[in-house]
């Protein structure tokens, strides 16, 4: 093991001429302490100070004050915070003695000091040993011992930096910690703490915490006034009380509650030659206690340091699993922040700043050259790499041929991955993805994948806004309510109490002269569901197997919904670690908007009797006993983090063998959108889509002709302003004024209080047409089951019974709403068509002519459709609206068919607000029309 | 006269696919045979083509009672059976072609193919009656009689009794084979396969060798050789997709169970070890709401044990595994630590190891079986049990053949990588079998294994035993390479006096829980002959008999045996 002496020379050795930028920043910290300069000038990185407010997850002014508040006043849930990653702290032993601290920072991974754990060879005795702590009554805790397991993972950093390795000089290890202790403990007890490789966890001046074994005691807490103050490439520079055996601590910003650093050793003072000074001035020698040493501080090694050298280290394959694992949060955390309003726009700081620049450079991997001291900061995970989805044809020639021109594209070794491996049938065009960094645009990189042989069509797989609707929550937290100056004409407000809803509807003919038990069940009188059900020998959809999934945010515990959602195959595509649970996290903040699916997935299994005040609608499917299957497929209803995890989603629900899909959140028309409602369609099942809310064109996948499309009506048999119409929708159903479960008061930290309103969207239509589908299959089930309506036909007698038997009696407008309003009663009179007089949906469907103009103009689509989205359904914050990342600038090549389409240039845009929405909409419209004229 | 019972194995699947020398009509007296550059062949592949359980074989064995599979021919074997490793056999195989190119061509669905081999066999019975004395068992032929009335008949000598079972899920598939449409409503070809009134069966097996992409009804096991495999070039007899039982298994499974008159039992051989961890959880669920399901046993008619539980394997980590990607789709692989499980004199082969692919059953799936008073019929196949390389078998590395699961499997049980674990040396010395008898020891050591878990997991009422639950499954004619000695039906005579030998030294000599003897002894030490000479009995016939009579009695006696 490396001495203690040696760690501090060679801290000297390496620093020592870096004294005076740490004095001086000492100084500074003094002042701001003493209260003469404000705590944010300590900071000279602007951008870690964007990044730092960003994180707090709320609006520009009040995040900047909470930051300059955390300085004096914390909040309580910090404490319980720091108690709970305290217990991934342990001692490491060796032959019995400590030797150093270390963190879990995977399930079985732990972190320490090079210098404490050297190479693989000298784990073979070492223990780590968890709770070793007192308790209240200042008792030692059972401690739990661990092997540690290099052949799990091992990765280490020298402590000295060596020419020609790269990320060396980080003094930190890796290493694979066995499940089971010694005496058969469960190392899952002690939860780890997670790095976060990501600039803005702490800036200079906030405080941060130790958490530390010194000289192997019981686990101690330095609860002091301690503040990080300077820095260099690899190192942060704080005050602390640390002894030798601290090496290898946790070193916690208080602000975020985040690691920040891996403490590595006291920062000495020194001479002109870099010898380390005793506080009397002369030179200190290895005998020196600690204590008659002259510290400026403590050093750290910076997290962001060793997430990067976790990033690019050369790992036998079996290690992959834990790199991931360690990365894991890095990246999520990288796309939250990416999200925040803070970021999209430029700084307006009440301070003096020394900016340094604020531009894509710090996000760029150049400047973060490995080895190379890079003054300004952390690196931003900028290795976020470039997700890319692209068509084929599916066989084993054509990819390894594909591959082999990205492999050379790319310089490093490129798969590709069947985006929907279980349903994908060999020698069809197949949707496949594949990651990869890119330098350059990555926009143009697709236009180039295009030219490669074999690939048919190539998208990126970005965020993507999402139609939906959002207001109820927003509204019920007190934002003003969002369709309200939409530019659009007559949208209502989107929650609605009673009483203006009775006002509305008094000449509606399912409320007027009604009691509330009734009226708050429009819905059902509307579309004859409420006679349907009742009929005679109604064949119940759960006794014959029919299985009804639903694509949206997950299930929640509103008692409303309590036990309607199927908790055992329940699947949560967006937090891959937990899988198996698809609950609807409810997260606020960042302009989060839970619990939609709790809302759609009422109207199909909401219960009938609940305690909750005014209780009044009853879900379609409830008294059939069915229970509605939730995947979560995104974690708000603002955007879809990738289109894989839809293509995910669809895979599974086909590889099941469930038979209809809900799904009340649109898309722009993408390729990969199209190709997964093809592949639905001929597979069989009947996916219910939204036809949307606001643009007034149909959205993806509705707009497909393989999808069952649905538009929104009112209790006056009106159509709903805000939905989508056009030719491609089917049918209309009940959207606008239903009634559904929400809660309320739902402000970060409040209790939250269940309750109902009446809402708005084509989110709410779809699903009555998904509960229709399940009491129609069930009720055909034997005429159906014969191979003759195997595969796309299935769905089609759907949709030809569904429109055959809707009700034309309305005031829908005559074009746009499809064939009427969903009458239930007349559907399950309808028996399917003989089999032979099926039409295949795209017959009249050029596929490659609109695969090949989506081509051309998915990049002004999507940006069009994020921009109109953004505009109607962003937070807006002192008039400006973002969500997402700033928009960038539009690629050369669709800057030029920008200005080929609308010559009138960006200008109109940027006037002010409802011109820019009503002229950014009319645009996403042209272009809607044109990529869909190429089909016919 | 001595009788046996097999729990697994098909008796016309080799007439129905088959052609005699001349291409024409197999007749029942004839066996599927191969010659020349197809003898060859047969041998490369561990012998699927020979007939090893035809009816003149069936009739010249002491086989008395069974179970014989049904199962349309898969895809995976049909796309290139005619064409193995690449070169054109039709000519030379003595296969029906039109069969396999039906299939190859998705002209047909496997529940067509499964009701044209019902027809064959129906078609057959009067012939099997008359000329082999081989019968076909219905619930409905022995209604109203008690079981002493059945336990006598059954045991008439001079007559063979069948049951059938339904040998993979894909066998209720009504989409057309491999075109992209999907089977939708399985549980309905079941429930119609229930009704019928010419035909019952005792029980299904979910899944088969291969991915049924038309129809996924659970994930399976690989059970194919890498020979085989390559062989036959397909992918489908990789897992790589799904997580235990599919919305559609679980219908079927439903189905099976819940008839009210005709239940079929649900076979777990070859579901993957996720999906039967999922299926004893699932099975639990349908106790709930339908209480009747409880009285039907859990079976595994033609399996292998991996000597260890579950449990220590996968939280000791006892294998290594990987992934990666192949053709767009992930392929994952797990390298079990080979298992020695005991040793021989044989200074060449001195070790005897298992099968530990997932494909057998781990210790918690013996007792789960046996708790269900279920029946766990020991496969004659020598991979199965076990044996390898049939030169040099003991000397392994240290992992065995690595084996492909499922993507989503792979990541939920076998993501994290090895642990070391050296091999325990074993200091015992002498024991006898000889080199060709190692498989006849190698049964034995499965045998005493599963009574030993038993007795660990499970109280057992005065009169019963774990003993009472496993039979013979031999697999014959399933494409199987059966154990040296016991080449086809005719060769299980022999069973008996090497169970005699060899059950004791198995006792003796099996390492795992080793302090545990589940044969009785003498106090002088010696083995209690009476007491060995019942369990084999109980293995060999009784076991499968007692089994019969409750299967024909509609499983009315629960759990305990008659």
């Amino acid at each position: 093991m490396i001495t203690h002496w040696e760690v501090i020379q060679q801290v000297a050795r390496r620093f020592g001429d870096k004294e005076q930028k740490f004095e001086a920043s000492a100084r500074k910290l003094a002042m701001v302490k003493e209260g003469r300069i404000p705590l944010v000038s300590m900071e000279d990185d602007l951008t870690r100070v964007q990044y730092r407010i960003a994180r707090e997850g709320e609006p520009m002014p009040q995040a900047v004050e909470r930051v300059m508040e955390h300085a004096n006043f914390q909040d309580k849930y910090v404490l319980d915070k720091l108690s709970v990653m305290a217990r991934a702290v342990c001692r490491i032993l060796q032959r019995g003695n400590p030797v150093g601290t270390g963190f879990l920072v995977a399930e079985d991974i732990l972190l320490t000091n090079q210098h404490v754990i050297e190479d693989a060879g000298a784990a073979s005795n070492m223990l780590a040993e968890f709770n070793y702590e007192l308790d209240s009554n200042q008792v030692p805790k059972d401690s739990a011992c661990f092997r540690l397991n290099p052949d799990k993972f091992f990765l280490s950093s020298t402590l000295t930096e060596r020419a020609g390795e790269p990320h060396s000089g980080l003094d930190f290890t890796l290493i694979g910690v066995e499940r089971v202790g010694e005496a058969g403990e469960d190392l899952l007890k002690y939860p780890p703490v997670f790095l976060d490789g990501n600039i803005g966890k702490i800036i200079k001046g906030e405080g941060c915490v130790i958490i530390q074994h010194p000289r192997g005691l019981p686990k101690k807490i330095v609860l002091k006034d301690i503040a990080f103050f300077s820095e260099t490439g690899t190192r942060l520079v704080y005050e602390s009380d640390t002894l030798p055996g601290s090496s290898g601590s946790m070193v916690v910003g208080l602000g975020t509650c985040e690691v920040i650093a891996l403490h590595h050793s006291g920062l000495p003072r020194t001479d002109d030659g870099n010898r380390v000074l005793t506080k009397a001035g002369t030179l200190a020698t290895a005998s020196t206690p600690d204590g008659e040493i002259a510290w400026i501080g403590n050093e750290g090694i910076k997290i962001s340091r060793i997430v990067k050298a976790i990033e690019e280290a050369v790992l036998p394959p079996s290690m992959e699993n834990g790199r991931e694992t360690l990365l894991t949060k890095t990246r999520s955390v990288a796309r939250e922040i990416r999200k925040s309003p803070v970021l999209a726009r430029p700084m307006d700081l009440p301070m003096p700043l020394t900016p340094t620049t604020v531009n894509k450079a710090n996000l760029d991997v150049s400047t973060a050259a490995s080895g190379q001291e890079v003054p300004s900061n952390e690196v931003f995970a900028a290795e976020e790499s470039t997700d890319f989805l692209l068509t084929a044809v599916n066989k084993p020639e054509v990819i390894t041929q594909i591959e082999k021109f990205l492999t050379q594209r790319y310089g490093k070794e490129v798969h590709l991955k069947l985006a929907m491996p279980a349903s994908a049938v060999e020698g069809e065009v197949e949707l496949f993805r594949f990651r990869v960094q890119v330098k350059g645009d990555a926009r143009e990189e697709v236009q180039q994948l295009v030219t490669i042989p074999e690939i048919l069509t190539a998208e990126l797989d970005t965020s993507l806004r999402l139609n939906a609707d959002p207001g109820l929550v927003a509204s019920a937290s007190g934002h003003e309510t969002l369709l309200e100056s939409s530019g659009l004409k007559d949208l209502k407000s989107d929650a609605k109490d009673e009483r203006e809803f009775l006002k509305d509807n008094r000449k509606s003919a399912y409320v007027k002269d009604k009691l509330p038990e009734f009226y708050r069940k429009w819905n059902w009188a509307a579309t004859g569901f409420d006679r349907a059900i009742n009929l005679q020998n109604v064949r119940l959809p759960q006794e014959k197997g029919i299985r009804v999934v639903q694509f949206d945010t997950g299930y929640s515990n509103h008692r409303k919904v309590a036990g309607g959602f199927d908790l055992n195959d329940d699947v949560n595509f967006v937090e891959a670690h937990q899988e198996t649970d698809a609950l609807d996290k409810l997260t606020q903040g960042l302009g989060k908007f839970p619990g939609h699916g709790t809302r759609t997935g009422s109207l199909l299994i909401g219960r009938e009797n609940t305690l909750i005040p005014q209780e009044g609608n009853l879900g379609l499917l409830t008294r059939s006993g069915s229970k509605l299957v939730p995947y979560r497929i995104a974690d708000s209803v603002i955007i879809l983090d990738r289109q894989q995890q839809l293509a995910s989603a669809l895979d599974r629900a086909l590889h099941q063998g469930f038979d209809i899909i809900t799904m009340s959140m649109g898309l722009p028309p993408t390729i990969a959108t199209a190709q997964m409602a093809k592949k639905a369609y001929d597979k069989g099942v009947i996916w219910c889509c939204a036809a949307g809310n606001v643009v007034q064109a149909v959205v993806a996948p509705a707009v497909f002709p393989g999808a069952i499309s649905v538009a929104a009506s009112n209790p006056l048999d009106r159509d709903w302003a805000g939905s989508s119409r056009g030719d491609r929708v089917d049918i209309t159903a009940p959207g606008e004024d239903v009634y559904v479960p929400i809660w309320k008061g739902a402000r970060l930290g409040d209790p939250r209080q269940e309750a109902f309103a009446y809402g708005n969207g084509t989110s709410y239509a779809a699903p009555h047409v998904a509960a229709a589908a399940a009491y129609w299959l069930a009720a055909y089930q034997d005429s159906l089951s014969a191979p003759a309506y195997a595969g796309w036909r299935r769905v089609e007698a759907f949709r030809q019974a569904l429109k055959r038997s809707a009700r034309k009696q309305n005031r829908l407008p005559r074009k746009g709403f499809g064939a009427g309003i969903l009458d239930m009663e007349a559907l399950l009179e309808t028996a399917p068509l003989p089999p032979e007089q099926l039409e295949y949906a795209y017959n009249n469907w050029n596929e490659h002519a609109f695969f090949a103009s989506l081509q051309g103009y998915q990049e002004l689509v999507k940006t069009y459709w994020n921009r109109v989205h953004g505009l109607i359904f962003g937070l807006r914050l002192g008039n400006q609206e973002a969500l997402m990342a700033g928009e960038a600038a539009l690629s050369p090549f669709s800057s030029h068919l920008e200005q080929t389409l609308f010559p009138s240039g960006e200008q109109a845009l940027e006037s002010d607000e409802s011109t820019a929405k009503a002229s950014a909409l009319e645009r996403y419209q042209t272009l809607h029309e044109l990529v869909f004229s190429s089909a016919k | 006269m001595e009788k046996l019972f097999d729990f697994h194995f098909h008796l016309l699947f080799k007439h129905y696919i088959g052609v005699d020398a001349q291409k024409g009509v197999l007749a029942l007296d004839e066996d599927l045979k191969t010659s020349g550059v197809a003898n060859l062949l047969n041998d490369l592949l561990g012998g699927p083509f020979d007939s090893q359980s035809s009816p003149s074989k069936v009739k010249r064995s002491l086989l008395s009672l069974g179970v014989t599979g049904i199962l349309s021919v898969e895809h995976a074997f049909a796309n290139r059976i005619l064409q193995v490793v690449g070169l054109d056999f039709s000519s030379i195989l003595p296969l029906k072609t039109s069969v396999f190119e039906e299939v190859r061509a998705g002209k047909t669905s496997y529940y067509q193919q499964f009701k044209d081999q019902v027809g064959f066999h129906l078609q057959k019975e009067t012939e099997l009656r008359n000329s082999f004395q081989i019968g076909f068992l219905k619930r409905s032929d022995w209604a109203g009689k008690s079981s002493q009335e059945i336990a006598a008949e059954l045991g008439a000598e001079n007559i063979t009794w069948l049951a059938f079972s339904i040998e993979g899920g894909h066998n209720l598939s009504d989409a057309p084979i491999r075109k992209g449409i999907p089977s939708r409503n399985p549980e309905r070809q079941l429930l119609e396969i229930q009704d019928r009134e010419d035909i019952d069966f005792i029980s299904i097996n979910l899944c088969h060798l291969s991915f049924i992409p038309e129809q996924p009804l659970g994930g399976f096991a690989q059970g194919m050789t890498r020979i085989a495999q390559i062989a036959f070039k397909s992918e489908d007899f990789m897992p790589k997709f799904g997580l235990g039982l599919t919305e559609l298994g679980k219908k079927v499974i439903a189905q099976a169970l819940t008839h009210t008159t005709k239940p079929v039992l649900i076979d777990v051989k070859h579901m993957s070890l996720y999906t039967r961890l999922d299926f004893y959880q699932y099975r639990e669920q349908l106790i709930l709401q339908h209480p009747e399901v409880e009285r039907l046993p859990i079976i595994s008619s033609h399996t292998g044990f991996t000597f260890t539980s579950a449990a220590e394997y996968l939280e000791q980590q006892r294998f290594r595994s990987s992934t990666a990607l192949a053709s767009g789709l992930p392929v994952s692989k797990v390298e079990p630590e080979n298992r020695r499980i005991g040793r021989t004199n044989d200074l060449v082969n001195r070790g005897l190891f298992a099968n530990p692919w997932t494909i057998n059953l781990f210790d918690e799936e013996i007792a789960e079986i046996m708790q269900s008073g279920g029946m766990i019929g020991l496969s004659l196949d020598q991979r199965i049990l076990g044996a390898t390389n049939p030169a040099a078998d003991s000397l392994r590395d240290r992992y065995y053949e690595g084996e492909y699961v499922a993507y989503p499997e792979w990541e939920r049980l076998f993501r994290d990588g090895k642990l070391p674990g050296e091999e325990k040396e074993e200091a015992r010395r002498s024991l006898v079998p000889s080199k060709q008898e190692r498989h006849s020891m190698l049964l034995c050591l499965h045998l005493v294994h599963a009574a030993r878990v038993g007795y660990a997991n499970q109280n057992w009422l005065e009169g019963t035993s774990p003993w009472d639950h496993l039979c013979i499954g031999s697999d014959f004619d399933g494409l199987i390479n059966p154990i040296n000695g016991f080449e086809d039906v005719t060769r299980l005579g022999r069973l008996r006096s090497q169970l005699m030998t060899y059950l004791p030294q198995a006792d003796k000599y099996l390492l795992p829980h080793a302090h545990l003897k589940v044969l009785r002894y003498n106090p002088d030490g010696t083995v209690n002959r009476a007491f060995l000479e019942q369990v084999i009995d109980a293995f060999l016939y009784q076991n499968g008999h007692r089994f019969i009579i409750r299967y024909l009695l509609n499983w009315k006696s629960a759990g305990l045996p008659v």
